[in-house]
């Protein structure tokens, strides 16, 4: 068979649709969003009609696991509308991220309310479905990270939260929400886990970049923890970090090989913290607008 | 069926009878993560450059196998006289288990013969980058691919060599 078969391709020309992404380009700006694919999942879950809600899940609120035995139907109904909700968090999403991974946990065995705060959830998109990412093309800031990391708010586990996002543009290009796998004695360390799982995404992006040609200065990365800070950038092991595993200890060699920048940020002012909890409304949305999510003004 | 009222059929292999280690091995093939693509499309936008997308049709079908695979012939499509002879395939079909794997091959090596090199961080971009010329990057899932150049001609120039068959429909 000859080796330079040619194949049937399609030229799509400028494109405007990217796996199910759709990309718009409004001057300097670009503009990610999955409108279509969420109208579909509204539509999918039965919530055409339903109310809209202001945050993807009540404040505070935590998944208690379910003790009853598994309900196949509930179960397949649950798992279907996370997968459609994970899958648009995945894309273009990162505000729903916190609450669907949240519940994500319950998928082998959910309840009734695991199933309803996943309505729930798409109530949330339903009030913000034409939300979309936009980067702003003129911008001159650089790669900017940022971490946070919730310890021991959820009475359901004693793992901690640790979120952090990767901002380009002003906008969010890779973002993370998830239980860490170590039981953290204290918020320092908790912290410093966070950070220290952020250096990793960190280096991999420098990596990425740097195979495209681009020499990149120490990338900030904002916490709002001044212990966790200090441990990353001096390598004296104290008593009350002797136990932390030693893969948690890369942070330290980046912050000396100049490859990050520390920077401490108030926890009040952190967005991060959207990433780790169900927040109340008026914070939620404060912390949103800096994801770089916009609400199109009269398009669409 | 297809939204304008077309019908499509194809040829599918079964999968589910392929025994492991006899008939495949490696079955898991790379795609490009989601990080990676918004990454790049912010890189174009702030470095303007030019973005177009290409799609490959039948994407599977190009999938070179490694394995040797035989296949009873389809019903009511056998070689009359010679219905108990089976087929061996020398291409992927839909259906089995490592074509997804044996497709991404195929287009390493014909993206490696055209010039460009795949990232060791992402196996979903490809790196284009030669002398005298301009970059381009490759972004890929599948049969789906974005090509992101400060200079429209270079990416018009690979997509000629790429090879397109029937005329472009846009």
């Amino acid at each position: 068979m000859p080796s330079k078969r040619k194949w049937e391709c399609r030229d799509l020309g400028e494109p405007n649709e990217f796996l199910r992404m759709r990309i718009t380009h409004k001057g300097h700006a670009i503009h990610l969003d999955q409108c279509a694919y969420l109208q579909k999942v509204v539509e999918h879950c039965g919530m055409l009609n339903a109310k809209s809600a202001s945050t993807p899940l009540p404040a505070g609120y935590y998944a208690a696991k379910n003790t009853e035995p598994v309900d196949a139907d509930l179960r397949s109904r649950f798992q279907m509308v996370i997968g459609s909700l994970l899958y648009l968090m995945l894309g273009t999403r990162p505000d729903i991220d916190f609450a669907v991974t949240h519940l994500s946990r319950h998928a082998a065995n959910p309840s009734q309310d695991h199933l309803n705060k996943a309505l729930y959830i798409c109530r949330y998109l339903i009030g913000t479905s034409t939300y979309s990412l936009v980067y702003n093309g003129g911008s001159s800031a650089g790669l900017i990270a940022c971490t946070d990391s919730d310890w021991g708010s959820d009475p359901t586990s004693c793992l901690l939260q640790t979120g952090f996002y990767l901002k380009l543009a002003d906008g969010l290009i890779s973002w993370t929400s998830r239980a860490q796998k170590t039981i953290a004695y204290s918020s320092t360390e908790a912290e410093y886990m966070a950070l220290s799982d952020c250096t990793r995404q960190v280096t991999w992006i420098r990596s990425l970049l740097g195979e495209l040609g681009y020499k990149l200065k120490a990338i900030p990365i904002c916490s709002d923890n001044q212990g966790s800070i200090f441990m990353a950038s001096n390598t004296v092991t104290e008593p009350c970090s002797k136990h932390i595993d030693i893969h948690y200890h890369g942070i330290c060699e980046s912050v000396a090989k100049g490859n990050v920048e520390l920077f401490f940020i108030d926890g009040a002012e952190n967005p991060t913290d959207l990433l780790t909890k169900n927040l109340p409304r008026e914070k939620f949305a404060k912390f949103r607008a800096q994801l770089g999510l916009q609400f199109p003004s009269g398009s669409i | 069926m297809k939204s304008d009222g077309r019908k499509k059929a194809r040829l599918v292999a079964k999968g589910f009878s392929q025994v492991e280690g006899l008939d495949f091995d490696q079955v898991f093939s790379p795609v490009v993560h989601f990080e990676t693509v918004r990454l790049m499309l912010v890189l174009a936008t702030l470095e303007n450059w030019y973005i177009t997308g290409l799609d490959v049709q039948s994407t599977y079908l190009y999938g070179k196998l490694d394995e040797e695979i035989y296949m009873e012939q389809p019903e009511g499509f056998a070689v009359p006289g010679q219905e108990r002879k089976v087929l061996r395939l020398w291409c992927a079909l839909y259906g089995l288990k490592q074509a997804s794997l044996a497709w991404w091959r195929t287009l390493d090596e014909s993206l490696k013969e055209l010039g460009f090199e795949c990232l060791k961080s992402e196996a979903g971009i490809f790196f284009y980058k030669k002398k005298g010329t301009n970059i381009v990057i490759g972004i890929i899932y599948v049969d789906d691919a974005l090509f992101c150049s400060p200079n429209k001609a270079v990416v018009d120039a690979i997509k000629a060599q790429m090879g397109v068959q029937r005329p472009w429909r846009t």
